[in-house]
This record gives structure tokens, sequence and C-alpha cells, in this order.
């Protein structure tokens, strides 16, 4: 009996000391990297984009359970817990009581959704599937979503204006197109490996006349391949060049600014040469266009309103 | 602890450990020669901080089904021999009885773990990870965890289920064990009333995978978490209440 009442007090202790080391709720390195994030407005506004500042958006990160809201009050950054909006984990910017906020897996749930996914299908996931994720990395994904948020907010209706898909506002309907048409065409997918290669010359190539002559190579090569393809492709492609892809060029620029110039080589320039399936190359090639625009076009994002695509708007600068 | 010695003795003596071993040392074969080619999203992985993880993924789920195999018959066959008589006579408790086979499951079966992880040692000298090698013993007790909890269940269960129920009960929650991570995230993902059965069912569910990434954490030099640990004997003591709540009615 004696035993029996020992092994029960052990028991009391395991359960104690398990819900006491425990963790419960958002932990405080979600907080910081918020901070971290909101610390980089100054070098984000140097890159140029018309009033979009990430202290706008609310930042809501899921961790499983409870979306816990990141936002700016008083000019402190504070932290409600309220319930889940999506209950997915999923990185976007998503339109609640009239204005876009931000949503993110949590940093450890984001780590874990990478380390899950990273032998099988995490090609479409993010761009850091099959590398480390950590902190550094949450701040430039929510740059990146909070891009979206300032896009959908300011230029809803030009960007869906421009989307001639069956469903213009499902994006998964768009992803659906892009599957069918272009990945499962042996002539477009030739000529897009073609293209990334001019692109990624064009993008590290110093010279700007170099630059030019690339684009001008690239532009005659996309034209030929967009014969290939109905309207409703080239506007979904457009889609997501523009819009992804501009986002996936803060978020590169984001991340260069906390991993320092060698990383963001390895971790985006290298791979736009590199010819994907589904939707993440719209992300590379549009951040490539964005870059392209930067040498080019210096003040090409002032008035940028999502009226012509990045495609036009690159063609446009190498005829001045 | 009678019993219990014997009880192992009698495993040592039979097939399955030399079994055992022959896996391990192919195990040291494939990891240490140039067929161990693991890709990521079609890139080589070439790094030992990229590889240890996967190896110790594999170690920890092939150590807790060797615990499966190694704990499933042993209380059964005893009362099939009708050794069990032999006990009663003695006056001893069904759970005296019960819980020193099943410690003797639990023996034998972290045995098995020692003996990759013993590979895994040669493989982290081989690579010139001395730094690994020294932290090889906690990391070995927290994959041990895993393995405890693995194999006290089958023990619990293979008191009043047979062989077969209790292998594909043990075997579901191995898989939902060590695949806790990934299941949680397809809940998350998936999201709505499929999400939430999901996240009910590995409620009652031991993050097995947790232990696993813990210890190669910690051999790369990261820290061991005490909520973990706790966690995990929590739970070992949780199952072992069984042996108290399950009786053969044979005794």
């Amino acid at each position: 009996m004696r035993g029996r009442i020992l092994y029960g007090i052990l028991g009391v202790v395991l359960a104690a000391g398990t819900v006491l080391t425990g963790s419960y709720g958002l932990s405080e390195r979600n907080m910081d990297i918020y901070k971290e994030a909101l610390s980089l407005q100054k070098q984000v506004d140097e890159l140029g984009f018309d009033g979009f500042s990430l202290a706008d958006y609310k930042v809501r990160c899921y961790d499983g359970s409870y979306d816990y809201v990141l936002s700016i009050s008083n000019g402190k950054a504070v932290k409600e817990k309220e319930k889940s909006v999506l209950q997915a984990f999923v990185g976007t910017a998503y339109e609640i009581d009239g204005e876009y906020q931000v949503i993110v897996p949590s940093v450890e749930r984001f780590q874990e959704m990478i380390s899950a996914l990273r032998f099988g299908a995490g090609g479409d996931l993010t761009a850091f599937s099959d590398s480390e994720y950590g902190s550094e990395e949450q701040v430039a994904t929510i740059w990146h979503e909070a891009t979206h948020a300032w896009q959908f907010s300011r230029y809803e209706k030009e960007i869906l204006n421009r989307v001639k898909a069956k469903d213009s506002d499902s994006r998964g309907s768009l992803g659906e197109v892009i599957a069918n048409d272009v990945d499962s065409n042996p002539k477009v997918v030739s000529f897009y490996e073609q293209e990334l290669e001019i692109l990624k010359k064009a993008v590290l190539v110093r010279s700007i006349d170099d630059k030019k002559a690339y684009v001008l190579q690239y532009k005659k090569l996309e034209e030929e391949r967009r014969h290939l393809l109905s309207e409703k492709v080239v506007s979904a492609e457009e889609y997501y060049e523009n819009v992804e892809g501009m986002a996936y060029y803060l978020e590169s620029k984001v991340y260069e600014m906390e991993k320092g110039t060698d990383a963001y080589s390895r971790q985006y320039l290298d791979a736009i040469g590199t010819y994907t399936e589904g939707t993440h190359k719209y992300y590379t090639i549009g951040m490539a266009k964005c870059l392209l625009l930067d040498a080019l076009q210096e003040d090409w994002k002032a008035g940028f309103d999502f009226s012509e695509s990045l495609s036009e708007l690159l063609y446009e600068s190498i005829e001045q | 602890m009678e019993i219990m010695i014997t009880a192992v003795k009698e495993k040592v003596r039979r097939k399955e450990l030399y079994i055992i071993g022959g896996i391990a040392v192919l195990l040291l074969f494939f990891l240490s020669s140039g067929e161990s080619s693991l890709s990521i999203n079609g890139k080589m992985i070439t790094d030992f901080s990229m590889m240890l993880p996967v190896f110790m993924t594999i170690i920890h789920f092939v150590s807790c089904m060797l615990a499966i195999v190694l704990s499933i018959g042993t209380i059964g066959k005893e009362y099939e021999r009708k050794t069990s008589h032999l006990i009663w006579i003695r006056g001893m408790s069904q759970l005296k009885y019960h819980g020193q086979l099943a410690l003797s499951n639990l023996a034998v079966s972290l045995l098995a773990q020692a003996v990759f992880f013993a590979v895994l040692g040669i493989f982290c000298i081989g690579q010139g990870q001395t730094v690994c090698l020294m932290r090889i013993v906690p990391a070995y007790l927290m994959v041990g965890l895993s393995t405890g909890m693995i194999s006290l269940l089958t023990s619990v269960l293979s008191i009043v289920l047979p062989e077969f129920a209790v292998g594909v009960i043990s075997t579901s929650v191995l898989t939902g064990g060590v695949f806790h991570g990934l299941l949680e995230i397809a809940a998350g993902t998936v999201g709505g009333a499929s999400g939430k059965v999901l996240n009910y069912m590995l409620s009652v569910v031991p993050d097995l995978n947790g232990n696993a990434k813990a210890a190669s954490d910690f051999l790369m030099g990261g820290f061991l978490s005490i909520h973990l640990i706790l966690k995990g004997l929590l739970v070992i003591y949780l199952i072992s209440w069984f042996l108290l709540i399950f009786k053969k009615k044979e005794a």
C-alpha cells in the first residue's frame, strides 16, 4: 500500500513538472520576430514602395489552436489571442472586417512544416523548403505576406481586372490553369528553360547595356512562348508574376537585410535559372523582373498600380 | 527481479537480437558507404548536420518497431506455456509478474536500441564528429523514452488482447507518434471539421517524433528539453498503471 501511495505521488510530481515546464500560447520569439520585422521599415522604405508600412497591417500568428494578433497600439507592439480565422497553416493576406491582415504560422509551426515536408512535396510551399527556417526567414515571410496586404488594400480592382481565368478571385483555379496548360506542354517548358537562362544572365550581369540586350532576347522568347498559350493562361502567369513576384522581391530584399548578400544570392538569385513546375517559378521570374527594373528604371515603383504587367514596364524601360 | 532477468536471458539467447545485430551492421555499412545517398527536393544531402536527423529518425523508428516485435508475445507465451501456474503457486501477484515481464521487454528493447546507437557512434567517429560522441548517452536515453513507451504499451495490451490486435494498435500508435508533426501540419492545413477530428486523435498519441528530433538537436549541440523528458516519463508512468488494471482471467 505504501508503495502504491509513493508511486501515486511520483505521478503527481511528473504531471506537475510536465505542466510547469511546458510553454503555452505564442512564444515570445514570435513577438521578437514581429518587432524585428517592424524595425526594418526604414530600410524597406528605401526600396521605394509608396505608402507601404508594415505597422498598418495586423499580423496573425497561428499556432495550431488560436490566432495571436500582433499589432501596434499606442506605439507599442501588442499581442491578442483570438479565435483562429482560417484554422490552417498558411501564409497569406486575408480580408477580415474590411481590412487586410497578414496570416502566418508561428515560427515553431513553420519550422515543423519545413521539417516535415522536407522529404517530399515541399516544392510550392515556400522558398525555404530545403534550407533551415529560422527567425530571419520568418521576418522575410511576414514582409512577403504584408506586401500582399498592401497590394490588395490599394490595388485589388486593378489586379483582378487583369485576370481572365475562369474564377478570377480563386488562386486555386489559377494554379490549375498553370498546371494544365503550362507545365504539361513540353514546347512551353522548353521556351521557359531558355528564358530563365537568359533572365538569370540579365540579372547577374553588371553592364546596363548587356542587361538591356538580354532583356530584349528574353522579350522575343516570351512573345513566342505566349503565342502557344491562351489569353487566360497568359493573364494567370502575369497575375503570379506581378503579385507574387513583387512580394518575393521584397521578401528577398528583407532576407538580404537579415542574412547578408551571400546568403541572399544562394537563396534567391541562384534559383532564377531553374525551371520548376507549379506557380513558384513566377515568384522567381517576377522577382527577377523587379531586380531588372531597379537597374533600368530606378523609380519604377512610384506610380506602379498594377494596371500594367511587370513585363510591359520592363520592356518600356529598355526602349527609353 | 528474478523473472525479469530470466526473461531477458531467454530473449538474448533467441534469434531476435542476432537479427537486430545484422540489421545494425547493414545500417553501418549503409551509412558509411557512398550508397547512403539521400536527397531533399532533388538535392543530395551530404552535410553531417542534415544527415544526422535523417539517421536519427530511422534509428528511432526501427528501435520502436523492434520494441513491438520484442514485447508482443512475451506475456501471452507465458500463459500459453502455462508457466504462469508456477508463479501463482509462489503467491506472486499478477502486477509483480506482469511488471517484471514488461520490464524484461523494456530492457531488451533498450538493448536493441543500444546496438543501433553503437552504430551511430561509430558513424560519428568516422565523420570526425567527436562532440556528438560525447553527447550520445543522453540522446540514447531521449530516444529510449519512445522505445519505452511503445514497449510498455505493447506489454500491457498483450495482457488482455491477442497478438494481432496488439500489433495493430501498437503499430498505429507508433505511426501516429512518429508522424505526429506531419499529421498536425496536415490537420492544420486541411482545417475545418476533418482537421479537428485529426487533432483530437493526435491528442491521445504521444509525439514520438519530438523525442527523435530532440535527440538529434542535442547531438548537434542543442539543449535537451526538460518538458519533453518529463512528458515522456509521464506517458510511461500512465501506461504502467494498466499493469494494475489489466488482469488475466486464468489467474
